[in-house]
């Protein structure tokens, strides 16, 4: 079985260590992976070394063969393109993409596809990207803070579609700060502070070590520091 | 890629065909009044820094990508990261070259209505050049910006790569007209703006030197393959330091 494995993983950003000799293991099966953390834990970093966007490393990183399907914490789309160009575009891209999926889940957003990136709202933006991102059919998606600005309709459609993507031959990592309103979607968490992990656990194995949720699990986590 | 080259031409028409407008605007009156001097000034002034606003826009965003690195449809392009900055650099070189044949149209108008013909060849060597100096100043802004990579704060890394621009481009000048002299050693130089100058620029990277002799008879007397010649063997070096040694430098897209 593959799995998505850091040994000894620490990061420098400058004068700061993001990251400080993280060791994680995550198999690929199916499975969907909270990554928690306060603000500046090194979430980010994480999923960058992850994806490959950092490079200056110590400690190795391995990820599953086969392509990742990555959605950035901010819009990356360009504002003056459409959204059918935007469909396009991931087509000519990525032989995994699948347009006739990426239009249901369209319809199913009510994204118009004639529409320009800028006249979305952020909301609908982050729509737009997750409906691209899980249009391509791949071993491991990564997604930061995807859900940050939508409504909580909106949130409950697009937990939804994540759990439509789930396979057992692939892993999604959602990093988010929304812990409570999201937590029904996780089979794993995983909790880091400092560039340190603290938490690497299914879910019902923190339930049943704490007695609680798992946002109240990871505020006693996060309480001493 | 074509799709991406296509997206990332649509990403910067807005700026060039601006430019391309400052050409024409400013381009076209000298033509009509011709040997009119402040209609040439003002015209060879606005096209000049028209030129300057392009060439900076293009070193600019090859810097900022690589630099900000916030560009994650390009970075998470098929190419990788690193490669996806060429998809930039070649549709910033696409409107450079748009640009380019906007001022050979021009110039060949303003030489005929001189009395000076512009031959087929003249014209290949104008834009051949122009080519030739945009894949060497974008090859030295990609490794000048990568290396300046290592310098994590914006504004210091941009002032570095200017600063390293600068003295590159002085340096190679030097070597341009040095290399010129072997075979041309009464020819004379200057840099800026000659409105009676009838012959073809040299480049070196993007910057326009004047080359010829003391007195010029015919355009095909400022055809210098010599300095042509700078120009491309810079370009290539450049291109294999950015293809050979920084390809081992372990780089950050953060």
């Amino acid at each position: 079985m593959d799995s998505i494995r850091t040994t000894g993983l620490s990061v420098r950003l400058g004068r700061r260590e993001i990251l400080r000799g993280m060791s994680l293991e995550i198999p690929v099966s199916g499975q969907i992976v909270g990554l928690f953390g306060p603000n500046g834990a090194g979430k980010t970093t994480l999923i960058r070394c992850l994806v490959g966007l950092v490079e200056r490393f110590s400690g190795q990183i391995e990820v599953p063969h086969g392509s990742i399907s990555y959605m950035p914490d901010h819009a990356y789309l360009y504002d003056f393109l459409r959204v059918s160009e935007c469909l396009d575009l991931f087509r000519a891209r990525y032989r995994d993409f699948s347009s006739s999926r990426a239009e249901k889940i369209f319809a199913r957003l009510g994204v118009e596809e004639s529409r320009r990136v800028g006249e979305l709202s952020k909301g609908m933006k982050e729509q737009l990207h997750l409906a691209l991102t899980f249009s391509r059919t791949c071993s491991f998606y990564v997604l930061d803070e995807p859900l940050a600005s939508v409504d909580p309709y909106t949130r409950d459609l697009l937990l939804d579609i994540i759990l439509e993507a789930r396979a057992p031959g692939s892993t999604i990592l959602v990093s988010t700060h929304i812990i409570h309103e999201v937590e029904r979607i996780f089979d794993e968490v995983v909790m880091i502070a400092d560039g340190r992990l603290l938490v690497h656990d299914t879910v019902q194995a923190v339930r049943a070590r704490t007695g609680m949720s798992l946002e109240d699990a990871f505020k006693r986590e996060m309480s001493p520091r | 890629m074509s799709a991406d080259i296509v997206v990332q031409l649509r990403k910067y028409r807005p700026a060039f065909l601006g430019v391309a407008l400052v050409l024409l605007v400013f381009g076209i009156p000298p033509l009509v009044w011709t040997h009119v001097e402040a209609v040439e000034i003002v015209g060879v002034l606005a096209q000049l820094l028209a030129w300057c606003f392009a060439v900076a826009l293009a070193a600019y965003e090859v810097f900022r990508y690589l630099h900000h690195a916030d560009d994650h449809l390009l970075l998470s392009s098929p190419l990788g990261a690193r490669d996806g900055v060429l998809l930039r650099v070649i549709a910033l070189g696409t409107w450079l070259a748009v640009l380019s044949l906007i001022s050979l149209t021009l110039w060949r108008i303003a030489q005929w209505h001189d009395g000076f013909s512009v031959s087929i060849v003249e014209a290949a060597y104008y834009m051949g050049t122009r080519a030739i100096s945009f894949v060497a100043f974008f090859a030295v802004t990609l490794v000048l910006s990568t290396y300046a990579k290592s310098i994590r704060q914006h504004s210091l890394a941009l002032l570095a790569v200017v600063v390293t621009s600068l003295l590159v481009t002085a340096g190679l000048a030097m070597l341009s007209l040095a290399v010129t002299r072997l075979w041309h050693p009464d020819h004379i130089w200057a840099l800026g703006i000659d409105t009676n100058f009838h012959g073809l620029n040299q480049y070196v990277l993007v910057l326009p030197i004047i080359f010829r002799p003391e007195t010029l008879a015919s355009i095909s007397e400022t055809v210098l393959p010599a300095s042509l010649a700078v120009n491309t063997v810079i370009g290539l070096a450049a291109f294999a330091v950015w293809r050979g040694p920084i390809r081992k430098m372990r780089l950050n897209f953060v």
